[in-house]
């Protein structure tokens, strides 16, 4: 799987093969847990247990046929989420580690999540009551023990690539005099599905504070309003970011004061605008962290990024990341005239 | 938004900061009901007195281009979104005086004593 083969054999081998191993492959195991557990259930107690106690044995119950739909549709889910985030950067020519990471987990995640449920199912045949059932313990480690085994044949399934980005453009930097003076302020904010995402969930568990305190025992109430503001806080570092660029460098901060990230001119090698995807190139939204980068990630699209002299990356997805880009790497110049100025 | 002085110029600095915010809010990079940046962090960010940049957005309070609203700042009224019906007829004036060979400050003057 070298990479030193022409310029698009690799190419078309690394979305050929995520599609195999992050589509295909879950794919057709979620047929097949499907049929076995339908090859299961005529034999199956009813309930089914369905949630077992920290000592293993079952203490909830429910339908078999829950059971079923749900491994389902929550593994067509996943298969359709990594496969609809990463597809789409993979075939615009972005590569990398974290791509080749993501496909495996697809097929990881399936193998562990159906085959948990299948097994649990499996375990539970020619039982009268399934309250009498085995433990979850063996299904657990054993499903976890084969997820983490097909993640990693995923992971040889799939060629090597170097990190790449198919758009990565440098803007002309801004020419400023000597002793010229610099701010640029912008924002981050989170895109509509991000903001009604958020939004939503803080009204639901809003609404069902209210109505725990009015129903149900204070215990429960005081369990979901601390959620609540908890949602709260976290919505409040995952909306909106205030960044702003002068002599001092670029700053970014969330409107409560932290978290905040402040990069001195001086420590900035490398100033870009990049194209990026939340889930394919940092798993998720928000304030996002993975291996050489943090991300302040709101929305797709273009984000500014910039490099540190430690080598790791800051990428926020500001508004007009062109201009902020281009006062940047004007104030780096302006810096670096003054050095010669002084040293010549 | 994108503000630039030079203390190396001659214009008093609060001029200079009026007029670049001036220049955003013709671009349409300053919207109306959008707040203007808090005086203190601009004046930091700068490296300008605080008072320069107060004066600054008083300049533009006078001129009607924004409302000093307590608690919230300097806020762009609706006004100031028709400054860009101006934009059209100032380029074509300064490329005009510019083909004629006058200076801006010849243009802003005649502009400034025009009796209409």
């Amino acid at each position: 799987m070298s990479t030193a083969a022409s310029p698009t054999a690799p190419a078309d081998q690394a979305v050929r093969r995520f599609k195999l191993v992050a589509i295909y492959l879950p794919l057709a195991l979620t047929a097949l847990f499907a049929a076995v557990q339908l090859w299961a259930i005529p034999e199956l107690p009813d309930p089914v247990a369905v949630h077992w106690g920290v000592n293993g044995h079952p203490n909830g119950f429910g339908s078999a046929w829950t059971s079923f739909w749900l491994t389902i549709a929550c593994c067509l889910l996943m298969t359709g989420l990594f496969g609809l985030s990463v597809l789409p950067a993979l075939r615009r020519g972005d590569r990398g580690p974290m791509l080749r990471f993501l496909g495996s987990m697809s097929l990881g995640m399936t193998v562990f999540l159906g085959g948990v449920v299948t097994w649990t199912l499996l375990r539970q045949r020619g039982l009268a009551d399934a309250a009498a059932g085995p433990s979850i313990t063996l299904p657990m480690v054993g499903s976890l023990a084969l997820g983490l085994l097909a993640g990693l044949v995923a992971w040889w399934l799939q060629p090597h690539q170097e990190a790449a980005r198919a758009f990565e453009a440098r803007p002309v930097a801004l020419s400023f005099a000597p002793t010229e003076r610099v701010a640029w302020m912008g924002s981050a904010t989170a895109g509509r599905g991000l903001f009604l995402l958020v939004g939503g969930g803080f009204l639901v568990l809003a609404g069902s504070a209210g109505l725990a305190w009015l129903l149900a025992d204070q215990g429960v109430a005081l369990i979901v309003t601390a959620t609540t503001l908890l949602v709260a806080v976290a919505a409040m570092v995952t909306l909106h970011f205030h960044v702003r660029i002068d002599g001092a460098g670029l700053a970014i901060r969330a409107p409560l004061g932290w978290p905040r990230w402040l990069v001195p001119i001086g420590e900035i090698t490398d100033v870009a605008v990049i194209d990026v995807n939340p889930l394919a190139d940092f798993g998720g939204w928000g304030v996002r962290m993975r291996p050489g980068a943090t991300g302040i990630i709101l929305r797709s699209g273009k984000a500014l990024q910039v490099t540190r002299s430690s080598g790791r990356k800051l990428v926020v997805t500001v508004a007009d990341p062109m201009t902020a880009a281009a006062v940047l790497a004007g104030l780096r110049q302006q810096i670096r005239s003054e050095g010669a100025g002084q040293g010549g | 938004m994108l503000i630039r002085i030079d203390p190396q110029r001659a214009e008093p600095l609060y001029d200079q900061l009026s007029a670049g915010l001036r220049e955003q809010l013709i671009a349409g990079t300053l919207r109306p009901g959008q707040t203007l940046p808090a005086a203190r962090e601009l004046a930091a960010s700068l490296g300008v007195n605080l008072h320069t940049v107060l004066r600054a957005y008083q300049c533009l309070r006078d001129e009607g281009l924004v409302d000093m609203r307590r608690g919230r700042g300097a806020v762009v009224t609706e006004r100031a979104a028709r400054l860009g019906e101006l934009r059209a007829e100032i380029d074509a004036l300064a490329k005009r005086a510019a083909a004629l060979g006058f200076s801006r400050a010849t243009v802003a003057s005649l502009i400034k004593e025009n009796r209409l």
